[in-house]
């Protein structure tokens, strides 16, 4: 690649492989993948690899590896894909240079194409990593020649496709942060159109199997043509953008709209003014809750009305509507409010102490006489605020089983404990695994991304793992997995034993790294 | 009684040692300028002094207080303004304020009156409802330095107060900080705008790759610099005989001819410049031009630095 990029002189291409060269977590990434791969295939292939049946007997068993191994890459196409490419061009905004790229002679489509192909090319080594594993499903049999070659095309068009998809949104957002979110909403989107799209082409297509794969592949390059036009028109006018604060920008359009509505319906009542006094003895923890976005009474009430309201309405048209179990209705409302909730709380407790980084303001908050334990317990008071709000929703689905469902007559405590539990142990536990990433990563918006990725992977990999697996019985993933004991306890198949269990672990988890920030706040902060 | 003791300092960042040995003693009421180019180790040592480094080697003490026993106490002594301004963008400069006198302890009925007397001190009154992001440079710098005030304290560690501001802002700083220094505060201030420091400080201490190559009082480093003073000499006739004359007199180090003129390299403390001139007259060459080089902060940086880092 490096020689093709000198005959071809592809300077920014080169840039990007030798500085993915350079870097550790290249080569840690590549590793934790394959032992991963690898190590999933044994599992789930054990009859096979192992060779416990005859060898007759395995044969043809080859499709079902092979089928489920594609199943795997495509995942982590379609996950880690945008997570690796969102910074392409945002952080040539950031560090302030795609200006400086564009004024080169490198034209816009060519920064385009290099970032493009230095993203892939990582993708692509993914991808190589499994190929002894498809040679061995291929040598099993029942895979045919087309379906080897046609996956291995679907394969490498979807990776076009999300990484084109990714520097779209990475050319028109201002930074990594909103290009991360972008790419998986846009990408998210973008299914249902494609979905139907493939069906089409596959209806017309025949039943060739190697056009089965055909279509849908120069359906991806179309779209990823598409995208890259679409990057190639916006790259120039986005590219010296200044950041927004989206969230603040959201909230000012709240406010605006609650204004003109108060202004409409009361003549313009305000019953909770802000309260514009000066520090008292705590002034970080009056600065949380005084000042900013996400901690002032006024803001957190608008938070509470964008959640509350949709959730009501939803909750009355549902009830009045259903005749079945309320838990058919209530559990994916409940799963929507965790995500916002804990999408919210990471949000807010990874920029505690990242913002004051960014702010370049924590050294001189250091060498004030609070100790670093103040200074830690003073920030978290405005999540304690969002926690208190974030209650009301959580609380009105609580309230809604325990009535319609009539919990009390049926000893259903446990299950009201194992929710009320849930939600005093995992946000404040998210919170403080946040905070944690936030103090350890010099960078807020790689705080930001890491600490979502921690918290949202543990919710979700052992999930996902079983389901793929089936190896354990859903109650037991529950004990080291929140988002499974959430869903066992809507399932009603909760049971004292896991319930104790449960808030041991995670009731300790939260004890410990609470703990571990407070005792080892000064050093966390980097001083004496 | 000494506020500033410092004694074999050193610094590491991983491989780099950034401070190697330093030794530094600042007396009450002294203003000690720290000079020396980017990477020396300036700001390392401020950083230790200021509890903000926790490895380092050596012995640092603020007022008999051990930086690293005692960072609690040493925070109260000290007012750190690092070389950048942090801001709170959603504050005022009052609340900026507020929210610095309540970290620093300072009891609620007294902070009205103290914030009144450092905004005063500052010029900064008519700004005081103003938000802190919409100040100019210079005016930020002064809040800075406002806030390092708040709880009086007896050290002022000032990073690079001046860099990034323009002519006027820097001289209202300037004054600012003479300011303070008649009113007997101890300040280390670093910069490597060299005369900024020559007009405000009593002691100078020039660092370079960690290391500190000199210290004293200007007038001490411009003697020991003075040591081989280089005299530009311009004579009329026959400049290569008049050389090796040149060369004969005692005092001189070398002669080196140049296309327009001689280079004499004196030994100050055997000859003085007038005697240098006598000497060259009594050889029998005529002078045409006689110019001693000036010795100034930037000549004394360059002559003891070689730009090296750590």
């Amino acid at each position: 690649m490096m020689f093709f990029s000198r005959q071809f002189h592809l300077p920014l291409l080169g840039k990007e492989l030798i500085e993915q060269a350079g870097r550790r977590r290249t080569y840690l990434s590549r590793t934790f993948y394959a032992t991963l791969l690898f190590i999933l295939s044994i599992i789930r292939f054990q009859d096979v690899l192992t060779g416990t049946e005859l060898a007759t007997a395995q044969l043809g068993h080859g499709r079902r590896l092979f089928d489920e191994l594609v199943w795997l890459q495509m995942l982590g196409i379609y996950l880690f894909m945008p997570a690796m490419t969102c910074g392409a061009i945002t952080q040539e905004k950031e560090r302030d240079s795609l200006g400086l790229l564009l004024i080169t002679r490198l034209t816009p489509g060519s920064i385009l194409f290099e970032k493009l192909l230095g993203r892939l090319v990582p993708m692509m080594t993914f991808l190589l990593l499994s190929l002894p594993l498809m040679a061995f499903s291929y040598s099993l049999g029942g895979v045919g020649f087309g379906q080897l070659i046609g996956t291995a095309l679907i394969l490498m068009a979807s990776c076009i496709y999300v990484s084109t998809l990714t520097l779209m949104c990475s050319a028109y957002c201002s930074t990594t942060v909103s290009a991360f979110f972008a790419s998986y909403m846009v990408g998210l989107v973008s299914m249902f159109p494609l979905g139907v799209v493939f069906a089409i082409s596959q209806a017309v297509s025949g039943v060739t199997e190697f056009l089965i794969y055909l279509a849908p592949s120069v359906v991806l390059v179309f779209a990823s043509m598409m995208y890259l036009a679409i990057a190639r028109a916006v790259i120039v006018q986005r590219a010296l953008v200044p950041p927004r604060n989206v969230l603040l920008e959201f909230f000012r359009g709240l406010d605006k709209f609650f204004a003109n509505l108060n202004e409409a319906t009361t003549g313009g009542i305000v019953l909770i003014q802000d309260a514009d006094k000066l520090p008292g003895d705590e002034p970080i923890a009056w600065r949380e809750t005084q000042k900013k976005s996400l901690g002032t009474a006024r803001y957190l009430i608008r938070v509470l009305v964008s959640i509350q309201t949709p959730l009501l309405f939803v909750l009355a048209l549902g009830l009045s509507m259903t005749t079945y179990q309320v838990t058919n209705l209530t559990t994916p409302l409940i799963v929507i409010v965790w995500i916002v909730a804990t999408l919210l709380v990471c949000a807010k407790s990874t920029s505690l102490i990242s913002g004051e980084r960014l702010h370049q303001t924590l050294d001189v908050l250091s060498t004030t006489p609070l100790t670093g334990r103040e200074i830690f317990l003073q920030e978290f008071q405005g999540v304690r605020r969002l926690f208190l709000v974030l209650l009301v929703p959580f609380a009105t689905l609580l309230f809604v089983e325990i009535w319609w469902d009539r919990l009390w007559q049926f000893h259903g405590w446990i299950r009201v404990l194992s929710f009320v539990f849930s939600v005093v142990i995992y946000l404040p536990l998210a919170a403080w695994i946040s905070f944690w990433v936030g103090l350890k990563l010099k960078s807020q918006m790689r705080a930001i991304l890491v600490s979502l990725l921690i918290v949202f992977g543990w919710s979700l990999l052992p999930l996902s793992l079983n389901e793929f697996l089936g190896i354990w019985p859903m109650r037991e993933v529950a004990l080291f997995c929140p988002s499974a004991f959430i869903l066992v306890n809507q399932d009603r198949a909760m049971s004292g034993g896991l319930m104790l269990s449960n808030i041991a672990i995670y009731a300790g988890a939260l004890v410990l790294i609470r703990s571990y920030c407070l005792i080892n706040a000064d050093r966390m902060i980097g001083r004496q | 009684m000494l506020v500033v003791d410092i004694n074999n300092l050193w610094v590491q960042y991983g491989k780099i040692k950034a401070v190697r040995g330093i030794d530094l003693q600042i007396p009450k009421g002294e203003v000690f300028g720290f000079i020396g180019p980017n990477g020396a180790g300036k700001s390392s040592t401020i950083k230790v002094l200021a509890t903000l480094l926790r490895n380092f080697k050596g012995s640092v003490k603020v007022n008999g207080l051990d930086v690293r026993r005692q960072p609690q106490k040493v925070r109260e002594q000290i007012g750190y303004m690092p070389d950048f301004f942090g801001v709170y963008e959603d504050l005022t400069a009052r609340e900026y304020l507020h929210f610095f006198a309540a970290a620093y302890r300072i009891d609620r009925t007294k902070r009205k009156a103290i914030i009144g007397d450092v905004l005063e001190l500052t010029d900064l009154t008519h700004k005081i409802d103003d938000p802190v992001d919409g100040l100019s440079r210079g005016m930020k710098q002064r809040l800075a330095l406002a806030r390092v005030l708040l709880h009086d304290p007896d050290l002022l560690l000032l990073d690079e107060p001046a860099s990034g501001l323009d002519p006027r802002a820097r001289i209202e700083v300037r004054e600012l900080l003479k300011a303070l220094k008649e009113m007997g505060k101890t300040i280390l201030i670093s910069s490597h705008i060299l005369h900024e420091l020559s007009q405000l400080c009593t002691r100078i201490g020039i660092i370079e790759a960690g290391q500190m190559v000199a210290e004293g009082s200007l007038e001490d480093i411009f003697r020991k610099l003075s040591l081989k003073r280089v005299v530009h000499v311009q004579l009329a006739g026959d400049v290569d005989s008049a050389v090796d004359r040149l060369q004969q007199i005692s005092a001189v180090d070398s002669v080196e001819a140049q296309t327009d003129r001689v280079a004499i390299k004196l030994r100050e403390d055997e000859m003085s410049i007038e005697d240098l001139h006598d000497a060259i007259h009594e050889t029998g060459a005529r002078i045409r031009m006689f110019q001693p080089e000036a010795m100034d902060m930037e000549t004394a940086f360059m002559k003891l630095t070689e730009g090296k880092t750590a």
